[in-house]
């Protein structure tokens, strides 16, 4: 259990600072900016605490948002995405849904990818949506959706890469 | 009693969640401009829509009093045509004005504050800032404009202050609510100097973009005279009961945009 909790702690504290300090300024051609933060709303635990997960993401979000004064986009994606994983969970994971660390072992790749996938897609979805907060902008919201989730999926495929072979 | 406490203690994650969501939606609409005007074009416009229902019902009841305002409306409108024609002076004197027709769907007196919501939004050429008059007298100014809908500040809101004069000797001051009561305004920097009597009429001063010059207010009802620094203190009967129009009318000041480069 403190072993769980050093290792939210870490994510935690890792995916605010990259995000804040790194990424923030990346602007792959031009303004694409990947989001790091979404790990952890991957590695959380599948049967954690969901009352739990929902304040860490709320807070994991307006951290985020103050820190890189952004008005609150963060917030809301990070707290809608917290509220609708374990339907993800059900939905990618099948059978093997109450595999505790799914995320790291004790599941088929595809369906990893396929969680990762989703959950990203749908942060980032809503994350521009908040941002453009105008029909009118779809365009401009899809482009920047697609972008940005293929950006951030290979950057925390590379990093989920490294966890599990450790 | 019992059976709440468990729906609440077995639904804690959906009501933490719409809490922070809540929370959240404050969150941006502070810290953000744009979000805060997509947010209150948002919420007017649900809110017209949904008064909009219960105003259909009650304008079917109230036809024959409306129709009584309307012939009155007409015998106003019919004068005004003949003096038009038998002084040219009088129209050049303007500055002119495009007239649009609205109903009020939601109109509130109880606050300090009070608002109106008309059904008619940027769709019908409404912009902010337009000014907002009755048959009878002056409603207030259009402050959130939203596709179908527009809220209006009330002249019943104590943050409005609108330009007035006295018909009988143009001395103009500025008239403001003191959410006392609902038809009486106060009209301040009416200098001592001036003779005020009680039943003289104000209207509109004229020295804004809003309202023509000339649109009757009301009439004075009593007023005290402040020595120490030399102004008037007037309370102004309505001549409209504010909290009872249906129908209002929208002006667009041609010249505005001409006036505010000046400015």
């Amino acid at each position: 259990m403190l072993n769980e909790n050093l290792r939210l702690t870490k994510y935690f504290i890792l995916g605010v600072l990259l995000q804040v300090l790194v990424f923030e300024s990346l602007d792959f051609f031009g303004y694409v900016n990947p989001i790091f933060y979404v790990i952890f709303l991957l590695i959380y635990k599948f049967d954690g605490s969901e009352t739990k997960f929902i304040l860490l993401s709320f807070t994991l979000g307006l951290l985020v948002d103050l820190l890189t004064q952004n008005p609150g986009s963060n917030t809301i994606s990070c707290l809608i995405i917290s509220y609708i994983r374990p339907v993800l969970i059900n939905f990618s994971f099948g059978v093997n849904a109450d595999v505790s660390n799914g995320m790291i072992n004790g599941t088929r790749l595809e369906n990893r990818i396929l969680f990762v996938g989703l959950i990203i897609f749908f942060h980032h979805l809503i994350y521009f949506s908040v941002s453009y907060f105008s029909f009118s902008a779809y365009i401009d919201i899809i482009k920047n959706t697609i972008l940005t989730t293929l950006l951030t999926a290979i950057l925390i495929g590379i990093t989920l890469g490294f966890i599990s072979k450790k | 009693m019992q059976q709440i406490v468990n729906a609440l203690i077995n639904n804690r994650t959906f009501i933490l969640f719409l809490f922070l969501l809540l929370f959240s939606f404050s969150f941006i609409s502070d810290r953000s401009l744009y979000h805060n005007s997509k947010l209150n074009r948002l919420s007017i416009e649900m809110s017209g829509s949904i008064f909009n229902i219960t105003h259909s019902i009650n304008s079917y009841f109230n036809l024959k009093k409306v129709n009584n305002e309307l012939l009155i409306e007409n015998k106003k409108l019919l004068e005004y045509e003949i003096n038009r024609n038998e002084n040219k002076l009088f129209n050049n004197s303007n500055i002119p004005f495009e007239v649009f027709h609205a109903k009020v769907i939601k109109n509130s007196i109880k606050s300090s504050r009070n608002y109106l919501i008309i059904n008619k939004g940027s769709k019908d050429s409404i912009i902010r800032e337009m000014g907002v008059i009755s048959s009878q007298g002056i409603i207030g100014i259009v402050n959130i404009v939203a596709d179908n809908y527009s809220s209006v500040i009330s002249i019943l809101n104590r943050d409005l202050r609108i330009n007035a004069k006295f018909k009988k000797n143009n001395a103009f001051g500025s008239l403001n609510w003191n959410s006392i009561n609902t038809n009486t305004v106060t009209l301040n920097d009416i200098p001592i100097i001036n003779s005020v009597r009680i039943g003289d009429s104000i209207v509109t001063g004229g020295m804004s973009t809003y309202f023509p010059e000339g649109i009757l207010i009301g009439v004075v009802s009593s007023y005290k005279s402040n020595l120490v620094n030399g102004y008037y203190e007037i309370d102004v009967k309505l001549n409209n009961i504010v909290g009872n129009e249906l129908n209002v009318y929208i002006l667009k000041n041609k010249s505005k945009i001409k006036i505010k480069s000046l400015e």
